[in-house]
């Protein structure tokens, strides 16, 4: 379980967080999205324990260990890796490090990374792949993903998913995933995390959430439910309404219609916009 | 865009300023070896002194390159290793080959020259600077830390003509070595607090905003060192 | 160990391949993720897809495939065993059950919901019941007389 309490952190004068809190029990895959620059990446660093927060802890489960670092693996959006390394130099290094007998480079060898090469010289893709095979080689406890999974193709893509789907079925797995763009994995997702101004504006299940939040189209707003926002046509409009339930479906003037994560999503910062 | 190219062009020409430390520095040196008397020999002892000093100085500026160049702070902090790990591990391997070529040019330079001029003590001395001025590779180039090496340099120099100045008697096989090793302990004191404290709190924030602390002890002492080099330059050379 | 199990685990060693189900998730769709592949699996085991025995793809693969939290297939795997529609094997897998009653039952429920699906849509369309019992009769090849004395009755 990963539990932030009392965090607050700047980047100069730059107040990202204060007081935030946020607890994730074990095994649960969680998504933090939000617009650009609003701290999900931040947060996922502070996680990792590569950000020092000014105030307030972030706690593990005790069978992470003394350092919990041993038990995380986190792929930031930098991919931060040392470049000048050969491939195989960098696995050596990994596995020093983590003290590790060997790494499964089955999916290296399988997207055509050359143990000669220098890390700077592969593609995105290969090197979102060589990170992802260094990190789950930890058999992570908890794995922090920042949004990299739609800078590479859609088959790497798909491999990348299958590699984090295979591990949860082995095993407990805490996933933490910053995304923006939510199709391929919107059916991982268990939890969904939204930040507004360094604070957690939404909270929900995705399922919960799915059941809450709907576009109403009528010619005129539904009262009684509050509007996220809305998009205009000409003779009427769409309304995404929140929250919704199941009894109002008699009583709404208007085309009652679900909603995908991304639109979901969108009607949340559509009204931070307005 | 103007703006911009203009402030270039003032930070390279600030950068630049470095030559006149280089003159300052080989003025210095000069009256040192002029003192020693040059011979072929001493030459190569020279030679192979000059290599060590710009080892030191080279390997303490670099102790965070690999990540500067490879964006690799953020892997390097992911890291299950303690601060003081990685510090031990960074400095280990550089400290053991500086002090293994010092005791090889000990060793070249034979038992009157370690009396005489205590090369090893240079060597500690050298040692003990770039663990402490590591962490400023982070922030500026080679020509600052080079810059910042040459005040500590010259730094030590006063300190140990000043300890001599009061009174301060060594007895023994390590008279004339003992005034540098305890001018270079008593510099190395801000710079090693200095890099401590920033360092061990350091995560991959912008550097700039992390080295409040390094900076509140460092440009204090390296003014301090500055005047006194100044005021006590003439007497240094005739001194000596 | 009776000859029944042993004749199963020959079956099963036999018979490697376990019933694939297609199946479409609706990410548009509020009905939760687990919600939906169990009503696929339900269709598919109602409708005769996978038959009485046979075992259904392992957790792992049906996750996979869904590129579905395992989670979810857990929870899918255990409603349909606790309603009875498959049973685990373990060491084995999971396996289709007949309940025969139970089986009549669900089978008949889908085929109303389905009808009165069928309906709604038509009436929606604007056409009646007559409309819609001379189409049926007509694409299904019965006859209308009966089945038309039989409504009224009912009505």
């Amino acid at each position: 379980m990963i539990d932030i309490a009392n965090l607050s952190f700047s980047y100069g004068k730059n107040r990202v967080f204060k007081d935030f809190n946020l607890s994730l029990p074990d095994g649960q895959v969680c998504l933090i999205t939000g617009i650009n620059g609003v701290g999900k990446s931040t947060l996922l660093r502070l996680m990792a324990g590569v950000l020092r927060p000014d105030k307030g802890t972030i706690q593990f489960d005790a069978r992470l260990g003394p350092d919990p670092r041993r038990k995380i693996g986190f792929i930031s959006d930098a991919l931060s890796l040392y470049e000048s390394l050969t491939v195989s130099e960098a696995i050596a290094l990994h596995k020093s490090v983590y003290g590790l007998e060997a790494i499964d480079d089955t999916l290296i060898r399988h997207t055509k990374i050359g143990a000669g090469q220098k890390v700077r010289e592969l593609s995105i893709g290969q090197r979102t792949i060589l990170h992802l095979e260094l990190v789950l080689s930890l058999a992570p406890e908890v794995l922090l993903v920042d949004e990299i999974i739609h800078s590479i193709d859609a088959y790497l893509r798909r491999v990348f998913l299958e590699q984090i789907v295979q591990l949860l079925a082995k095993r407990r797995m805490t996933v933490v995933m910053v995304n923006v763009n939510f199709h391929d994995i919107e059916h991982l997702i268990e939890r969904v995390i939204l930040l507004k101004s360094g604070e957690i504006a939404v909270d929900e299940t995705i399922e919960d959430l799915k059941a809450k939040v709907k576009k109403v189209s009528a010619r005129i707003a539904p009262d009684s439910l509050y509007i996220l926002s809305q998009i205009d046509y000409e003779d009427h409009s769409d309304f995404f309404v929140y929250p919704f339930h199941e009894g109002l479906h008699e009583t709404l003037q208007g085309e009652v219609c679900d909603l995908n994560l991304a639109e979901i999503v969108s009607a949340f910062i559509g009204g931070e916009y307005a | 865009m103007l703006k911009k190219e203009i402030r270039d062009a003032l930070k390279r020409f600030v950068e630049s300023l470095v030559g006149l430390f280089i003159i300052f520095f080989v003025y210095i040196g000069e009256i040192l070896f002029t003192r020693i008397g040059l011979d072929y020999k001493s030459l190569v002892r020279t030679g192979f002194v000059i290599t060590l000093v710009i080892y030191a100085i080279y390997a303490g500026a670099t102790v965070f390159q690999s990540e500067r160049k490879d964006r690799a702070f953020e892997y390097l902090f992911s890291f299950p290793l303690t601060r003081r790990k990685i510090m031990t591990v960074k400095l280990a391997p550089r400290l053991g080959l500086i002090l293994a070529l010092a005791g090889a040019a000990t060793i070249i330079a034979g038992r009157g020259l370690l009396e005489k001029n205590g090369i090893i003590v240079l060597m500690l001395f050298f040692s003990a600077l770039f663990l402490s001025i590591g962490v400023f590779s982070i922030v500026i180039n080679l020509c600052g830390v080079s810059i910042m090496y040459l005040i500590f340099f010259e730094g030590q120099l006063v300190f140990a003509f000043l300890l001599s100045k009061l009174g301060a008697n060594f007895k023994g096989y390590f008279a004339t070595l003992a005034p540098q090793v305890a001018s270079a302990i008593v510099l190395l004191v801000p710079f090693a607090i200095a890099f401590w404290l920033t360092f061990r709190r350091m995560d991959v924030r912008p550097i700039k905003l992390q080295m409040k602390t390094y900076y509140l002890i460092i440009l204090p002492t390296l003014m301090v060192l500055t005047a006194l080099i100044v005021v006590f330059h003439k007497r240094l050379a005739s001194g000596l | 160990m009776t000859i029944a199990d042993l004749l199963f685990y020959i079956n099963i060693a036999m018979n490697k391949t376990h019933k694939n189900i297609q199946i479409r998730l609706d990410a548009k769709s509020a009905v939760p993720v687990y919600e939906q592949v169990k009503r696929a699996i339900k269709l598919a085991i109602l409708s005769g897809q996978i038959r009485e025995g046979e075992r259904l793809m392992t957790l792992r693969e049906m996750a996979l495939k869904l590129m579905v939290n395992p989670n979810t297939i857990i929870k899918v795997y255990e409603q349909l065993e606790n309603e009875g529609f498959i049973y685990s094997r373990p060491g084995a897998g999971y396996f289709v059950r007949l309940d025969r009653c139970k089986f009549g039952r669900e089978r008949g429920e889908l085929f109303r919901e389905l009808t009165r699906d069928y309906i709604s849509r038509a009436l929606d369309l604007g056409y009646s019941g007559e409309d819609m019992l001379q189409e049926l009769s007509r694409l299904t090849g019965v006859g209308l007389s009966g089945a038309l004395r039989k409504g009224r009755s009912d009505d």
